[in-house]
């Protein structure tokens, strides 16, 4: 599974140079950060072409602000926050939303009951999952790409969305349940459950 | 505890890897029940498919060669002007202001047009059932400014008491007559000793009423016979309305 990696790496003096006016630094800058910041964006419009206007926007804007940007800090959180923000005005812009998904929920039902052997991972159950983020509201949406795509713990992504940490867990825990609520009941109960959890006592 | 809050819990517990000490009982707990060990190792599957679900989103997509070029094109030009980034801002705003001002202002003219009242509408009050048949009866009666529906209702209530038929609303009729008393001419160039005054008279007629009512002991009002056809205010030249 392709993971964005939760922290790009930067030379300590990028944003130093970038602030004196250097482009190439600018661009070093760009090359560093572009994967996750395009990641974040595609993972919410799933449009490439608008994930890259995204993109395009949020690092013409971290240009125009670089005087204001820390260069002691990564400037990654920032980043992402642009970006969800950018994200979620395009998109109520469009009015891009998830179509509803009960005509493919109740084919799903009727096709996996014709085959319960069928492994977990079937491109309808993806499809479901993939319909279900769609439908989540915007802040629980964005908890579940920071956490689970990007890999942010949980204090990471509280800051990047700008709230607690305990509020992120609820964002996460009613996101959850949520997409529990969408998959099909015969998708409930798990193939070899007892064998996948392994829990310690310690 | 219940087995369905533990299992809350649980879940709770296993989705941020927080299981500590203090989890011992819940722990123990799924050791020996089997639903919960199925919704804990659903949802931990669960989460798997949702990661591969979310992976699969950027899977093989990164940004376009021409993405650098278009930055830096833009990240060059010149920055525009805060009065026309402000500009900008605020003509949605007026956009929608507009908006908002013409449909309410085509109501109101919609609303003077028609010659439209505007009623407050309220439910019965009362728990009477005789109130009841009283309000229903008053929607009945041909619509009468705000004033007069009480005097209305008391002379329903007389008219039911005594077995009356149902008097013509049109004989009850409340006059208000304005008699306007001329300004005082000046003939000279001295203080003026009277104020201009204003009379209001309100009349009671029931010319028509077969049975008037009475709604107590005094004296019915007096009608001034002068007044019976009271020209309309304001209609002669030169008075002032």
């Amino acid at each position: 599974m392709a993971q964005v990696p939760v922290e790009a790496r930067q030379p300590d003096d990028l944003v130093e140079r970038m602030q004196g006016g250097d482009l190439d630094a600018f661009e070093e800058f760009f090359n560093t950060f572009k994967r996750p910041v395009y990641a974040t964006a595609l993972a919410i419009t799933r449009d490439p072409f608008l994930a890259e206007e995204v993109l395009q926007d949020c690092f013409v804007k971290a240009y125009r602000v670089r005087e204001r940007l820390d260069p002691s800090r990564s400037p990654l959180p920032w980043l992402h926050r642009v970006t969800i923000n950018l994200c979620y005005s395009r998109v109520s812009r469009r009015k891009s939303l998830a179509e509803p998904i009960t005509s493919l929920i109740t084919n799903l039902v009727v096709d996996l009951a014709a085959r319960p052997d069928q492994v977990v991972e079937s491109r309808e159950v993806l499809e479901v999952l993939q319909r279900g983020i769609d439908a989540l509201p915007p802040k629980q949406q964005t908890a579940i790409i920071l956490y689970y795509l990007h890999g942010y713990s949980l204090a990471e992504s509280a800051e990047i969305a700008d709230c607690n940490v305990g509020t992120m867990k609820s964002r996460l825990h009613y996101a959850l349940k949520a997409l529990r609520v969408r998959l099909p009941v015969e998708r409930r109960i798990p193939v070899g459950a007892p064998a996948a959890v392994k829990v310690s006592t310690r | 505890m219940r087995c369905r809050r533990i299992c809350r819990e649980l879940l709770w517990l296993a989705r941020f890897g927080e299981f500590g000490p203090s989890s011992q009982p819940h722990l123990d707990h799924l050791a020996g029940c089997q639903g919960c060990r199925d919704e804990v190792g659903y949802d931990r599957e669960m989460v798997r498919q949702l990661r591969t679900a979310l992976a699969a989103r950027i899977e093989g997509m990164s940004p376009s060669a021409t993405a650098w070029e278009g930055i830096l094109r833009r990240a060059q030009a010149p920055e525009p002007s805060w009065l026309a980034a402000w500009w900008n801002r605020s003509a949605g705003v007026i956009a929608r202001l507009r908006t908002a001002t013409a449909m309410a202002g085509t109501g109101l003219a919609l609303l003077l047009a028609l010659n439209m009242e505007i009623v407050p509408i309220s439910g019965p009050s009362g728990t009477d059932a005789s109130a009841e048949v009283g309000a229903t009866s008053l929607q009945q009666v041909p619509r009468l400014p705000t004033g007069r529906t009480a005097l209305v209702a008391l002379v329903r209530q007389s008219s039911n008491q005594a077995g009356a038929e149902r008097p013509d609303p049109e004989s009850m009729m409340t006059q208000v007559e304005a008699r306007i008393s001329p300004p005082p001419v000046a003939v000279s160039d001295g203080p003026v000793d009277e104020e201009p005054s204003t009379e209001l008279r309100v009349v009671l007629r029931a010319t028509q009423s077969r049975d008037p009512v009475r709604t107590d002991d005094a004296a019915p009002p007096t009608i001034d016979p002068g007044a019976s056809t009271p020209p309309p205010v304001g209609s002669e030249p030169g008075q002032p309305s």
